[in-house]
C-alpha cells in the first residue's frame, strides 16, 4: 500500500508542478466558455468477498485505475451547449450533454454505465442422504447407484455446480436521447424524438432440476448479451385552451444470451419398501409417467425470450378556465414474444406460435376550484388486458405394442388423464377505477385532503372448470385517506397521513394446501417395495391435488398506514426534522390461519450549521417488519 | 405450521461539510447500518408424516427455517478534498472505504468484505 502511495503522489507531483512555475492568470469571466479537465489515479483494494461491500462499486477489483473528468460549456448568440463527461474504467463512466440552438432544437444525451455484482448460490444446502445404506438398482442390463457420491447413503437430494469458479455480475448500459423541434411557422407544436439503448452484458447462473429417484438441482454458468431499444416520436400541440400529445413506442429486445443445456437424470423409480428390494418387470411403466429423462438427450434451460412492443398514447387537456380543466388519455399496446414458436417440441419451449399480450386503457380526470381554499379533483380508469391462449402438447411416452402390461398406451391413455391442455393467460382481467379527491384549506396554517378510491378487478380465467389452480375470480378495493397539513408559524410544519383499505375478496389460491386423507390410495398396492402411480387411486392431480381444502393469500383484506413527518426550524443554525410510519395489514377471511403483516419505520434526523464554514448532518432511522403466515410443504410429490 | 418472520434495521449516519481554510473545501459522510432477520422455528415430527416411506420425513425439514436468518453489519466512510490553489487549478482527494461484516453466512457462503478506494486528482479550468 505504501508504494502504491508513493508512486501516485508522484505522479500527481509530475501533474502539478508544471502549473505551479506558470503566471497565475484570472480566467476571463465575459468569456463565453468555460473547459475544466480533471486528470488523476486511484488506489484501490478489496479483501475477501466484494459482493456486497463494493456491489457497485467495480473499480476495486483493479489495483489502480485512471480518474478522468471534464466538462465544456458554451453559450453564443444563437448556440449553447453543455457537454460533461467522467471516466474511472471501462465499467465506471458517464456522460450528458445538452445542446441548444435558437429555441428551435434542443438535444440532450446521456450515457451511464455501471456494473452490478451477483451472488453465487453455492447450493450446499442442497444435499441430504436420509439412509445409512447403500442401494442398487438394475434396469434393464444396467445396475446402478441411486444416490451420489457412492457410499454416502440414499440421497433425497444432491447438487452439481459446474460453474463453481464463475464470479457473476452485469454490466448495465443506459443510453437516452431526446430531440425536441419547434416549429416558427407552428407555434405551439413540438416534435419529439426520444431513444433509450439499454444493454446487459456479463455472466449469471442458471439452475434446473432432475428428478425421481432423487433430486438433482444443477448449475451452470450463462453468458448474458442483452439489448432494448426504444424508439418514441411524440408530437405536441398546444392549440388555445387544448393541449394534445401524441407519442408511438416501438421497443425491441434482444438477445444472444448463452442457452445451457442438461442432460437430465435418468428416470429411477422410487423405492418404498425395506431394502434390499429386486426391482420387478415393468420399470418402463415408471419412464412412461414423466415427459423427458436422460434418454432425450441435452435440453435446454433457463432460457431468455426476445420480444417487441407496439404502444399508441394519446392525451388531451382542456382548460375551461385557469381553475377548471379535464384531461382524457388512452393507450393501446401490444406486446409480442418472438420466441415462443422456436426449438424442436414443447420440451424446447415451441408452442406452436409467437404468443400476444393486448393491453388497452382510457383514463379521465376533472379537476376544479369550487371556491377560495376548495377544490376537487374526480378520475376514473377503464382498462382491459388479453393475453394469448397456450396449448401444451405435453410430451407422452407410448409403451411397446407387445409390452407386458399396458401394451401400447400412454400413461395419461390407462388413468383416463386428457393430459394435452389450453393453458388460458392469467393476464386476462379487466380493471375499472373510479377516485376522488377533496381539497380544503381550512385557513392560513390548516389543510386538509380527502381522498375515496374505488378499484374493482375482473380475472377472466380464474375459475376452477378452466382446469389449473383456482384464484379469486372478482376483488373490489375501498380506499379512503384524510391528509392534514398544519404550518402554525414559519419555523415549524407537520404532515400527517392516514391511509384505510377494505378488500373485498383479497387475491387468493382457493384450495392451496392439505390434501383430505386420500380413500384407498395406497403407496404400494402390490406390496412389492416399489411406488405405484399407475394406481388409478395414486394420481395426483385428481386424488391429491383436487382435494386439497384450504385457501392461502398475501393480500390482507383491511389494512392501515399512518404517516407523521415533522419539520422544526429550530434557529437559523438548526433544523430538526421526525418521521414515523405504521403500517397494519390482516386477512381474517381464511379458513384456517390468519395472515397479519406489520410494519414500523421511524427516524429523526438534525442538520446543524455551528460556524459559517461548517455544516453537520446527523439521523437515526429504524426499520421493523413483521409477517405471519403459513408454512406447507408437499410430502412425497416428488 | 404458523410461522413468522421478522426483520429490523438500524441505520446511523452522520455526514459534514466544512471549509477551514478559505482554499480548502472539506466534505465527509459516514452510515452504519445493523440488520437481521429470522423466522420461527420449524418443528417437525415422524408423527406430522401421512405414511410411512423410507428416506421422506417432515422430520428432515428441521432447521430450514435457517435458510432465511440474516444478520450483517455494514460501515461506509467517504472523505472529500478539495483545494483551490488558484480559480483555474485544484488538487482534489477522496477517499472511501466499506466495510460489510456477515455473522450469519448461508447459501451465498460468507459475505464478509473490506475495500477501499484512494483517489488524487488536479483540475484545470481554461
Amino acid at each position: 500500500m505504501g508504494i502504491r502511495l508513493g508512486k501516485l503522489l508522484f505522479v500527481l507531483a509530475l501533474i502539478i508542478a508544471p502549473w505551479g512555475v506558470v503566471q497565475a492568470e484570472e480566467p476571463a469571466e465575459d468569456k463565453n466558455y468555460d473547459l475544466r479537465v480533471s486528470l488523476g489515479a486511484s488506489l484501490n483494494d478489496v479483501d475477501d468477498y466484494a459482493g456486497r461491500v463494493a456491489e457497485y462499486r467495480s473499480i476495486v477489483d483493479m489495483d489502480s485505475t485512471w480518474y478522468l473528468d471534464g466538462s465544456l460549456r458554451y453559450t453564443g448568440d444563437a448556440l449553447r451547449f453543455d457537454l460533461q463527461g467522467h471516466y474511472e474504467n471501462v465499467n465506471e463512466q458517464r456522460y450528458r450533454g445538452d445542446l441548444e440552438w435558437q429555441r428551435l432544437f434542443l438535444f440532450k444525451t446521456n450515457y451511464e454505465r455501471f456494473y452490478h455484482r451477483l451472488d453465487h448460490d453455492t447450493l450446499s444446502n442442497l444435499e441430504a442422504h436420509s439412509l445409512e445404506e447403500l442401494f442398487t438398482v438394475t434396469k434393464g442390463s444396467l445396475t446402478k447407484w441411486v444416490s451420489k457420491p457412492a457410499g454416502a447413503g440414499l440421497a433425497t437430494v444432491y447438487h452439481d455446480d459446474f460453474g463453481r469458479n464463475d464470479r457473476y455480475g452485469i454490466s448495465h448500459s443506459f443510453w437516452k436521447n431526446e430531440l425536441k423541434i419547434n416549429l416558427p411557422a407552428l407555434p405551439g407544436v413540438s416534435f419529439e424524438l426520444v431513444h433509450r439503448y439499454e444493454e446487459r452484458d456479463g455472466l449469471d447462473q442458471a439452475r434446473t432440476l432432475s428428478k425421481c429417484a432423487a433430486c438433482h438441482v444443477v448449475a451452470k454458468s450463462k453468458a448474458i448479451h442483452e439489448f432494448t431499444n426504444d424508439w418514441n416520436p411524440r408530437l405536441n400541440a398546444m392549440l388555445g385552451k387544448l393541449t394534445l400529445q401524441y407519442s408511438f413506442l416501438y421497443r425491441t429486445f434482444d438477445n444472444s444470451n448463452d442457452v445451457p443445456y442438461n442432460i437430465y437424470n435418468e428416470a429411477m423409480r422410487p423405492i418404498s419398501g425395506v431394502p434390499p428390494v429386486t426391482p420387478p418387470a415393468g420399470l418402463l411403466l415408471f419412464d412412461a409417467e414423466l415427459q423427458f429423462d436422460q434418454s432425450n438427450g441435452p435440453l435446454p434451460f433457463a432460457r431468455t425470450p426476445e420480444t417487441k412492443k407496439w404502444m399508441h398514447v394519446l392525451k388531451a387537456k382542456y382548460d375551461f378556465t385557469s381553475t377548471k380543466n379535464v384531461f382524457l388519455s388512452f393507450v393501446s399496446s401490444d406486446i409480442q414474444n418472438t420466441r415462443t414458436d422456436e426449438g424442436q417440441d414443447s420440451l424446447f419451449g415451441n408452442v406452436g406460435k409467437e404468443l400476444d399480450i393486448q393491453y388497452n386503457a382510457l383514463m379521465g380526470r376533472f379537476f376544479a376550484r369550487l371556491r377560495r381554499g376548495l377544490t376537487l379533483t374526480i378520475k376514473g380508469k377503464y382498462a382491459d388486458m388479453d393475453g394469448d391462449d397456450v396449448f401444451l402438447d405435453v410430451n407422452e411416452m407410448r409403451l411397446p405394442d407387445d409390452y407386458s402390461k399396458f401394451p401400447g398406451k400412454t400413461y395419461g391413455e390407462v388413468i383416463g388423464c386428457d393430459c394435452d391442455i389450453t393453458r388460458h393467460s392469467s393476464y386476462d382481467q379487466k380493471e375499472y377505477t373510479i377516485e376522488s379527491r377533496l381539497a380544503w384549506r381550512y385557513d392560513r396554517r390548516l389543510r386538509f385532503i380527502f381522498g375515496y378510491q374505488w378499484n374493482r378487478i375482473e380475472r377472466e380465467n380464474a375459475a376452477e372448470e378452466a382446469g389449473y389452480p383456482p384464484v379469486t375470480e372478482d376483488s373490489s378495493k375501498h380506499v379512503f385517506s384524510l391528509t392534514a397539513n398544519w404550518r402554525p408559524d414559519h419555523r415549524f410544519k407537520v404532515r400527517a397521513d392516514y391511509r384505510l383499505r377494505l378488500i373485498v375478496d383479497p387475491y387468493t389460491h382457493k384450495k392451496a394446501y392439505c390434501p383430505e386423507q386420500l380413500p384407498d390410495f395406497d403407496n404400494d398396492k402390490n406390496d412389492d417395495g416399489w411406488a405405484d402411480i399407475w394406481y388409478d387411486k395414486n394420481w395426483y392431480s385428481k386424488y391429491v391435488y383436487e382435494t386439497r381444502r384450504f385457501d392461502m393469500s398475501t393480500e390482507p383484506d383491511t389494512d392501515h398506514d399512518f404517516r407523521l413527518k415533522a419539520d422544526w426550524i429550530l434557529s437559523e443554525k438548526a433544523i430538526f426534522q421526525a418521521n414515523v410510519r405504521y403500517y397494519y395489514g390482516e386477512n381474517d377471511e381464511l379458513e384456517d390461519y390468519k395472515y397479519k403483516r406489520q410494519a414500523f419505520n421511524a427516524g429523526l434526523n438534525l442538520t446543524f450549521q455551528p460556524f459559517a464554514h461548517l455544516g453537520l448532518n446527523v439521523g437515526y432511522q429504524y426499520f421493523w417488519d413483521k409477517t405471519e403466515s403459513k408454512f406447507c410443504s408437499a410430502f412425497y410429490h416428488g | 405450521m404458523d410461522i413468522d418472520w421478522e426483520n429490523e434495521v438500524h441505520v446511523l449516519y452522520a455526514s459534514f461539510s466544512s471549509q477551514p481554510l478559505p482554499k480548502l473545501e472539506v466534505e465527509g459522510s459516514l452510515s452504519y447500518t445493523f440488520a437481521q432477520a429470522e423466522m420461527d422455528d420449524l418443528t417437525f415430527s415422524p408423527e406430522d408424516d401421512p405414511f410411512a416411506l423410507p428416506g421422506y420425513s417432515f422430520a428432515n425439514l428441521n432447521g430450514t427455517d435457517e435458510f432465511s436468518d440474516l444478520n450483517y453489519k455494514m460501515f461506509e466512510l467517504e472523505m472529500n478534498f478539495l483545494y483551490r490553489f488558484r480559480p483555474d487549478l485544484s488538487f482534489g482527494l477522496q477517499v472511501w472505504y466499506g466495510s460489510f461484516e456477515d455473522d450469519d453466512a448461508y447459501v451465498y457462503g460468507d459475505l464478509d468484505g473490506d475495500a477501499y478506494t484512494f483517489t488524487g486528482f488536479v483540475t484545470y479550468r481554461f
